[in-house]
């Protein structure tokens, strides 16, 4: 298990690296092939030759890539100083440059932003753990049941329309609705730190917009898989030996059902602490997908970097610990 | 001003030069409140040419929301129109525009200075004198040096851009051919000087230009000249900390989800004819999807949109209903929506004209959002700039602006092409440009003309996509969508950037056809000096030549649709910040 473990870390590291080369390499290459350089986005509409030359230099862009690409690597594991000309700061590793339009280090725009995105995801796939799955268990143990039937056409309603449809729908509603309809008021976020309840209360509707749509694509999963299982010869052999209803579901059809689950689950929630674009856009909330979205409006590359590293970083770590997760919850699997 | 950083900086007047300066000669105190314009007046367009709910009443909070942060607070790199507004809560020039409505508001009066520039015969010398009893937030004294330092700091172009320090650069310190000034700023020659600002005081300021420039007094009410302390400036990091000269000082700023003013303590309503600020904080909230913005104004948990007009969702609801249009306004921006058409692609003058009377500039209309997104308009010049003359129409194309058929064909015979020909057209790819190049493309294809997509990234569409007169050959775009409006409300703001031959670059060019016209040149080169009563002469004869010239096409004066909140005290649209709602002096009628 240790050396399977190794293995995969190994594996994650190359694939976050190879990552890395190629989202640098676009954004820098393209802008070579269209004779477009990214200094033109920093120095505003109206520049001279001098004056571009001069932003060119104090990023660096007028080294060879892979020049840059060597030094923006070195910044990660060393950190380097950064210049923007008329003073020198020192960028603390893992530094990830500075943001181009922002001035700001992108370590530390990564950092704020994250912890809203973080905030958003826990919430959200609490609810639609809880929900998701108790749904889905429910549905499979009264199938074909007045619960079951309208459980699944919830359930399809909620797979087939899209976050923001929801998130817009829920405002319109219980934000800017009738008076006697308006929950929650004010839908404009709030950081923890500054008022837990405002944090929440904030958070509350995106949280539900996110979770209903996979809440339903877990009531499914959870449906299905429990049906399958409760489906199985030890199952049938346990109740022949004269278990109880309830242990035969919570001893032994449970864990096989939700084997699939948690696979899928900490996929999809390293998929969102990457950042849930259309939920944070929808809903104003700085979190790391409205700010990859507004990188690349601007085509602020060190922030599209930072984004898109740390993206892949959440989703390769997320398979190793899933895969990892996966021989621990169903002993039947062996790692070699 | 052009339209990427969607700056406008127009208002609206007949003769802006002689009223404005004569307006400007005493420095009496303009309250809004007991203004002349200050009346009960209500309804639809109420706050256009009046001052709606006045009142005295102070306290609360102004809520505000728009799309997305400034290109900067910096003053000096600034360059969106609705960011100049909001300029006016913390920063202070020597000069600035006074706080009344529509036309009136492009008078431009003293600031900090006592009065305005006292001008050398030439217009090469201006003089200012500093009010006493300034200070920044820190209590410290604002000093003519701080106001010198604020515009060295625009030298130092490397790290301080993107605000409009063109008009500066080689105005103040002398350039070499290809722009560059030869006095590089106060970081890379920080024992260097700036001869051309003298302050043989604290109180005195004398700015001696390479050549004339009858407009000085705008430069100086741009946000560029505000006055910055040498030991606050951070250079590119000061625009998370710009030290207040206005009444609101910055309480907080997240660049995610908005900023904070508060009263700034050490500001002196004494000092200031300006603003009358009414409200205790302003708040700017930043919110992505302009859909939710515009629930939030209905259900008034804002109380405007601080950067532009309300979409079409809420557009539709305001056309239907009484009762929201009344709290509804619909100015013009300022702005002329023009269609380039290149001259180093489309060499032949009659192909050119060709484009110019089969346009549909009905189509173009709607497709920019309709009556409420402007008007069709005939020539460059819009009604709010000298020069502007009403009718003047030297490419008809039908009293429905649908286009002359008839009228198009015939000039293409006359420059050998008959049967049409092909033309690349860019445009920005997102928002209205997609619709503007559709309805192009079907009027152009009646008589022949075949017009090919060339979409460019609104990110660099400016800078060098048809920002690059060399990419503008490479590419063969013959025809490019763009609009523009003036830095400030004169006729040289409006057409020295777009019309000049003599400043054409290599990249960020705004002259995007590349007009060099030696009349032209030689015009506006004369209005720097000319007397304030021949400029709607002169700009009347730029105008005509330009369009002579055939390589601008207009077909919009653009208008916005706003949306105001019923609470709000004091509101009316300034001329002089763009038609925007003048919030520093907004009210709330001392609720929360």
């Amino acid at each position: 298990m240790g050396r399977y473990i190794v293995r995969r870390l190994l594996g994650a590291v190359v694939v976050v690296w190879v990552v890395s080369v190629i989202t640098f390499g676009i954004f820098m290459i393209v802008p070579k092939i269209t004779g477009a350089s990214p200094a033109y986005l920093y120095v505003g509409k109206i520049s001279t030759p001098a004056q571009v030359q001069a932003v060119e230099h104090n990023f660096g862009l007028d080294l060879p890539i892979p020049q840059q690409y060597l030094n923006y690597m070195s910044g990660i594991i060393n950190g380097r100083t950064v210049s923007d000309g008329n003073s020198t700061s020192r960028c603390s590793a893992p530094c990830l440059g500075y943001s181009f339009r922002k001035n700001l280090a992108v370590t530390d725009l990564l950092q704020s932003h994250f912890t809203v995105t973080l905030g958003l995801a826990i919430g959200a796939s609490i609810l639609w753990l809880v929900g998701g799955v108790a749904v889905g268990i429910l549905s499979a143990l009264r199938r074909g049941s007045f619960f079951d039937r309208v459980a699944m056409i919830i359930a399809l309603a909620g797979v087939s329309l899209p976050v923001y449809f929801t998130g817009l729908l829920l405002l319109t509603v219980f934000s800017y609705g009738p008076s006697w309809l308006r929950l929650v008021p004010d839908p404009t976020f709030h950081p923890f730190g500054q008022d837990p309840l405002l944090y929440i209360k904030s958070m509350i509707l995106p949280w539900i917009s996110l979770a209903f749509l996979f809440a339903a694509l877990y009531a499914r999963l959870t449906r299905a898989s429990m049906l399958d299982t409760m489906g199985e010869d030890y199952i049938r052999t346990a109740r022949a030996k004269g278990l109880s209803n309830r242990k035969v579901i919570s001893k032994h059809a449970l864990r096989a059902a939700l084997t699939p689950i948690v696979t899928i689950f900490g996929l999809d929630l390293a998929g969102l602490l990457g950042g849930a674009i259309l939920t944070e856009k929808t809903f104003s909330l700085p979190g790391l997908g409205a700010l990859a979205v507004d990188a690349i409006g601007l085509q602020d590359l060190p922030v599209i970097m930072g984004v898109t590293i740390l993206g892949s970083m959440f989703i390769v770590i997320a398979n190793v610990v899933v895969d990892v997760l996966y021989g621990i919850v169903d002993p039947r699997v062996t790692y070699k | 001003m052009s339209n990427i950083r969607r700056v406008t900086r127009l208002g609206a007047i007949a003769a802006v030069g002689a009223l404005a300066l004569a307006a400007c000669s005493s420095n009496t105190a303009t309250t809004p409140s007991t203004s002349a314009s200050a009346s009960a007046a209500t309804g639809y367009n109420a706050a256009v040419d009046n001052i709606v709910n006045p009142s005295t009443a102070t306290g609360g909070t102004l809520k505000l929301a728009a799309q997305g942060d400034c290109d900067s607070w910096d003053p000096a790199r600034t360059y969106y129109a609705y960011c100049w507004d909001l300029q006016r809560l913390f920063t202070r020039s020597l000069m600035g525009y006074a706080p009344l409505p529509g036309a009136k508001g492009t008078a431009v009066v003293p600031d900090l200075a006592t009065a305005p520039g006292a001008a050398s015969a030439g217009n090469t010398v201006w003089t200012y004198h500093l009010q006493a009893g300034l200070k920044f937030q820190d209590g410290s004294t604002i000093t003519t040096k701080d106001i010198k330092y604020g515009i060295q700091r625009l030298y130092a172009s490397d790290i301080i851009n993107g605000g409009p320090s063109q008009y500066y650069l080689c105005l103040l310190s002398t350039c070499d051919a290809s722009g560059a000034p030869a006095y590089k700023g106060p970081y890379k020659d920080p024992t260097g000087d700036l001869p051309s600002i003298a302050t043989p005081d604290d109180t005195t300021i004398v700015f001696t230009l390479n050549k004339a420039f009858g407009d000085f007094d705008y430069l100086m009410t741009l946000p560029s000249a505000a006055p910055v302390p040498k030991t606050a400036d951070t250079g590119a990091k000061y625009t998370t900390a710009v030290v207040s000269s206005g009444p609101f000082e910055f309480k907080s700023y997240n660049p995610s989800t908005g900023v904070v003013w508060v009263r700034n303590p050490n500001w002196s309503q004494a000092t200031d004819t300006i603003r009358h600020p009414l409200v205790n904080e302003v708040d700017l909230q930043f919110v992505s999807d302009p859909a939710v913005s515009d629930k939030q104004l209905q259900a008034g948990t804002i109380d405007l949109e601080a950067d532009g007009g309300v979409q079409a969702t809420l557009m539709a609801q305001i056309d239907a209903s009484a009762a929201l249009k009344v709290n509804s306004d619909n100015p013009t921006t300022g702005f002329t929506r023009y269609l380039a058409v290149m001259p180093s692609v489309i060499p032949n003058i009659d192909c050119r004209k060709a484009i110019f009377l089969a346009i549909n500039k009905a189509d173009l209309v709607k497709a920019r959002g309709g009556s409420y997104g402007g008007d069709p308009a005939t020539t460059m010049t819009p009604p709010t700039i000298p020069g502007y003359v009403a009718g003047y129409d030297p490419y008809p194309v039908g009293a429905d602006f649908t286009g002359d058929v008839a009228g198009a064909k015939a000039a293409l015979a006359k420059c050998g092409q008959p049967n049409g020909f092909s033309v690349n057209m860019a445009y920005v790819n997102k928002g209205r440009g997609p619709a503007v190049f559709l309805a192009v493309q079907q009027a152009l294809a009646r008589v022949g003309i075949k017009v090919v997509s060339s979409p460019g990234d609104s990110a660099t569409y400016y800078s060098n996509f048809i920002g690059s007169p060399s990419n503008i050959v490479a590419k063969k775009l013959g025809i490019a969508v763009a609009g523009w409006a003036a830095d400030f409300p004169t006729g040289y703001g409006f057409w020295e950037s777009i019309a000049d031959g003599t400043t054409i670059l290599p990249n960020g060019n705004t002259n995007y056809p590349s007009l060099n016209d030696a009349t032209i040149n030689g015009l506006l080169k004369g209005s720097t000096s000319a007397a304030v009563a021949d400029q709607a002469g002169i700009f009347q004869k730029v105008d005509h030549a330009v369009m002579d010239a055939a390589v601008y096409l207009p077909f919009q004066f653009d208008k916005s649709l706003y949306y105001r909140n019923a609470r709000l005290t004091n509101i009316y649209l300034n001329g002089g910040v763009g038609n925007y709602y003048d919030y520093v002096n907004i009210g709330v009628g001392g609720g929360s």
